[in-house]
């Protein structure tokens, strides 16, 4: 019982000291997930839309022709 | 030691082997290199982690630097969170590792430097002063540029895919204008400059080792900027000797001693590969130290 009670609380010192550790890493990822997601929500799509619609079309400026 | 001579041996080959086949997974649509036509699916509205022009008759995914300048370009907005989101998420999770282990045009500039040559020694000032060259690209060209040179529709060029981008030149220009008659007919001086700075560029590459990556790569600088804070990192252990051999080998001109996490590392391993004694040690997260751990519990 007791070296159960040990487990858990050195499983989850670790877990503490990982996210202490890595706080401004989780952050950056927080944030970058919530960019993905306003960008995917945002006009109704319209922003991956538009992303779409010019990576299935030639892109005559990134060849160097336009 | 036998083991570390043969992980010597073996390793820069298996590297270029899963660079290959990164390259052939983020081309696939080999059909494409047939017809002279780009694939038209959905799934070219995600980004890959690396530079490979979503007109490259191959590609299967968009590319990060071209899309954010297609987004910020178009009437309906001046900033893509989606795709400035994904390059965010690849950076944190993994830094440059992509440049080192997934990048085509890496791959192409890798293997150009195989060619048996005199090679050039870039130093060490003159190469720190020339890798702001990437940020440049990144903060005035890519994310700049964009937003202060627009037509009368609201509209703006991409002007690092237009002007500069090599990848996009040899990915896509060059295989749509071989295949592609219209295309053909289509190729002005612009096609001619393009061309001309890929060559130079493939020509230096021979020399000097990744000489796009190191001072124009807007990608490279932006997994770079990310990369101290990445979930993949380096660390040095206590058993360093200072021989210096991690640095000597580094052909990005990194010191992985004093700097394991430097965002001019592209995360190669030659350095873990070359060290005597294993000092150099890859890990993902920060995880504590077993000195640590153990003063602590002593404590």
């Amino acid at each position: 019982m007791n070296e159960n009670l040990h487990k858990k609380h050195t499983s989850e010192g670790t877990l503490f000291r990982f996210f202490q550790l890595n706080k401004w890493s989780l952050l950056i990822a927080a944030v970058a997930i919530a960019f993905i997601l306003i960008g995917l929500l945002r006009a109704n799509g319209d922003e991956v839309k538009t992303l779409l619609m010019k990576a299935i079309n030639i892109c005559m400026e990134c060849i160097g022709i336009g | 030691m036998d083991k570390i001579k043969t992980k010597k041996k073996i390793s820069p080959n298996r590297r270029h082997l899963i660079q290959a086949l990164g390259a052939a997974v983020f081309n696939g649509h080999f059909k494409g290199f047939i017809s002279g036509s780009i694939y038209k699916g959905s799934l070219k509205s995600i980004c890959v982690p690396v530079l490979n022009c979503y007109s490259c008759p191959g590609a299967l995914g968009a590319c990060p630097i071209g899309s954010l300048q297609a987004v910020a370009g178009s009437t309906k907005f001046n900033f893509s969170f989606y795709v400035f989101g994904l390059i965010a998420l690849f950076g944190i999770l993994a830094g440059r590792f992509f440049c080192g282990y997934l990048c085509p045009f890496g791959l192409l500039q890798d293997l150009l430097h195989k060619i048996p040559s005199p090679k050039i020694k870039v130093p060490a000032k003159l190469n720190r002063v020339l890798s702001f060259g990437k940020y440049l690209m990144l903060i005035g060209v890519v994310m700049l540029l964009p937003l202060i040179v627009r037509n009368s529709l609201g509209m703006s060029d991409p002007f690092f895919c237009k002007y500069v981008c090599p990848a996009g030149t040899i990915g896509g220009g060059i295989p749509l204008v071989v295949l592609n008659p219209a295309m053909r007919e289509a190729a002005g001086s612009l096609f001619v400059w393009k061309v001309t700075l890929a060559i130079a560029i493939l020509v230096l590459s021979v020399f000097l080792y990744r000489v796009f990556c190191r001072y124009l790569c807007p990608l490279g600088a932006f997994y770079g900027i990310l990369q101290p804070v990445s979930f993949y990192r380096f660390k040095i252990n206590n058993k360093c000797i200072d021989c210096g051999k991690c640095a000597r080998v580094c052909k990005m001109g990194v010191d992985p001693v004093k700097s394991p996490n430097s965002p001019e590392c592209i995360r190669c391993r030659d350095c873990i590969h070359e060290c005597p004694t294993g000092a150099i040690e890859s890990c993902f997260g920060f995880k504590p130290s077993k000195e640590t751990s153990e003063e602590e519990s002593h404590g």
